[in-house]
């Protein structure tokens, strides 16, 4: 199997195929981790389409001989994280949902399990819409794609201390919302056994 | 990289001045030597004061948090809890921690929704790109790829058009007869094997690619069978699909949409509205049945011949 290395210095050289191979290769995740940062299935989709057309706009720059995986990386991270600047101006205005937001109190039985699973899925959603860019995306990037600090720290261009403080702030203001989320419910759910 | 190194690099690597392959090589020295990267915190907060991202909230450096604060303070004990969750803390500070959360149930609590993290994350959805997805990015990247018609009208559009025209109509004529040919043999081979490329690209499954091919093969070998004794009605035949070319080229695009499409049925009724009125559509004949003989007369009626062809069924084989 080729690198990604060699694929993409194929790619510059207009072989077709080999551009093919690395959008396969990398669509997964690169739409899974655009849907991570914005939480909505459809604005996931466009921006996940978008950083593989800056990719491949990109290719002239690219300088061969670098980690293709930290160039990706920096490019999607970069896009994901203007959007969701942009997105966060816009929801003052507009207060859009997240996916799979129903009410989060429910009348229905706390004992069915699938229930609860739904709603602690609607909570973290909802949690993470909370956090600052900087914190959503030290989760995205540390506890949902799972980078080393060293590389967070070199596609922040910030020493591992600071990255790692970040990390621990960003867990702290998701925990607070989960509490604050869950508080919310369980409020609600007590109201419902008067 | 050695510590030395590092301290010299240091002020430029805090104001982000630092390039590779240095760059690298002092975020790895700073990983593993905790001394250094000590010095770095207190060099890029001499420098920056924190934060260098514009965040809604900026964040209060860690360390200076704990200048300021004797470990009894919730906002730093939680902190280190979730730090904690990466790497355990020194044995000294995990003490006052565990002393301080003794004491203070909305830390335990904190801590306790810390630790449930990761069940949170794992209920985050998956999402699986579908075709359509990947299509557009190759569409929106380096465009639709070639159909039968892109492939056609290049070989109309150079001056050589005479061979390349005949190489498409070749390719109409295996499309049709297989390579049942002799006469055609080289021409056929070269435009069977473009045939399967394009068929390859339109259609994504294998299995597909082979079944349409099979049914036209088939259709190909009906036809061929009647027509192999009489090679010049054949020439005649190819000739008037050669002078039809504007309507070839048409028929081709059709075609294209409907390979593309997967809509095989339409492609069939496509290559009976162009090859019928040419006298070059098969007569109607189950597989296996004896060859037809005296039809290949130019002045004999083809509507019937047309309309009756192909049947549902080698349509959806
Ligand atoms: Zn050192
Ligand atoms: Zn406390």
């Amino acid at each position: 199997m080729k690198s990604d290395e060699e694929l993409f210095e194929q790619c510059r050289l207009r072989d077709t195929g080999a551009w093919e191979t690395l959008v396969q290769r990398h669509q997964v995740r690169m739409l899974n981790l655009a849907y991570q940062f914005c939480g909505n299935k459809e604005e996931a989709r466009d921006l996940a389409q978008d950083i593989f057309i800056r990719l491949y706009h990109s290719m002239e720059q690219y300088q061969p001989g670098r980690p293709f995986k930290t160039w990706l990386n920096s490019l999607a991270r970069n896009l994901c994280i203007d959007n969701y600047r942009k997105r966060k101006k816009d929801r003052r205005l507009v207060d859009k949902p997240v996916d799979e937001f129903y009410d989060l109190p429910s009348a229905e039985s706390p004992t069915d399990h699938k229930l609860e699973k739904r709603q602690r899925r609607e909570i973290l959603m909802r949690a993470l819409e909370t956090l600052g860019p900087a914190s959503r995306d030290a989760i995205v990037m540390k506890d949902f794609q799972n980078m080393s600090l060293e590389e967070m720290s070199r596609l922040l261009g910030l020493p591992v201390g600071t990255v790692k403080s970040r990390i621990s702030r960003a867990r702290v203001d998701l925990g607070k919302a989960i509490l604050k989320l869950e508080g919310i419910k369980s409020w609600s759910e007590a109201a419902h056994d008067l | 990289m050695i510590c030395d190194r590092f301290r010299a690099v240091l002020s430029r690597y805090v104001r982000g001045e630092l390039v590779e392959p240095e760059f690298g090589a002092a975020v790895e020295h700073e990983a593993i030597c905790s001394e250094c990267r000590e010095a770095a915190l207190l060099a890029w907060e001499a420098v920056e004061g924190g934060e260098t991202v514009a965040t809604t909230a900026p964040l209060l450096p860690l360390e200076s948090l704990l200048a300021r604060t004797t470990g009894s303070d919730c906002s730093y004990v939680e902190l280190r809890v979730a730090e904690d969750l990466d790497e355990p803390l020194e044995v000294a500070l995990r003490a006052r921690i565990e002393d301080h959360l003794g004491g203070c149930a909305s830390c335990r609590r904190m801590r306790e929704i810390l630790h449930e993290l990761p069940a949170f994350y794992a209920l985050y959805p998956v999402l699986k790109p579908d075709r359509a997805f990947t299509r557009e990015i190759l569409d929106r990247t380096i465009g639709p790829r070639p159909g039968f018609l892109e492939i056609v009208r290049t070989l109309w559009r150079r001056p050589e058009a005479v061979f390349e025209a005949a190489v498409a109509c070749a390719l109409v004529t295996v499309l049709i007869f297989g390579r049942s040919q002799p006469d055609y043999t080289v021409m056929a081979d070269r435009a069977e094997q473009l045939v399967s490329e394009q068929l390859q690209k339109v259609v994504p499954e294998r299995a597909s690619v082979h079944g349409v091919r099979d049914v036209l093969a088939q259709t190909g070998t009906s036809v061929g069978d009647f027509l192999a004794p009489r090679d010049g009605h054949l020439r005649r035949r190819v000739d008037g699909v050669y002078t039809s070319a504007v309507k070839v080229s048409s028929w081709m695009e059709r075609a294209g949409i409907d390979l593309r499409n997967g809509d095989y049925q339409a492609l069939l009724s496509d290559l009976r509205g162009v090859l019928g009125p040419l006298g070059l559509y098969p007569k109607p004949r189950a597989i296996g049945e004896a060859p037809e003989t005296g039809v290949e007369d130019d002045t004999k009626p083809r509507g019937k011949t047309d309309d009756s062809v192909p049947s549902q069924d080698a349509g959806t084989r």
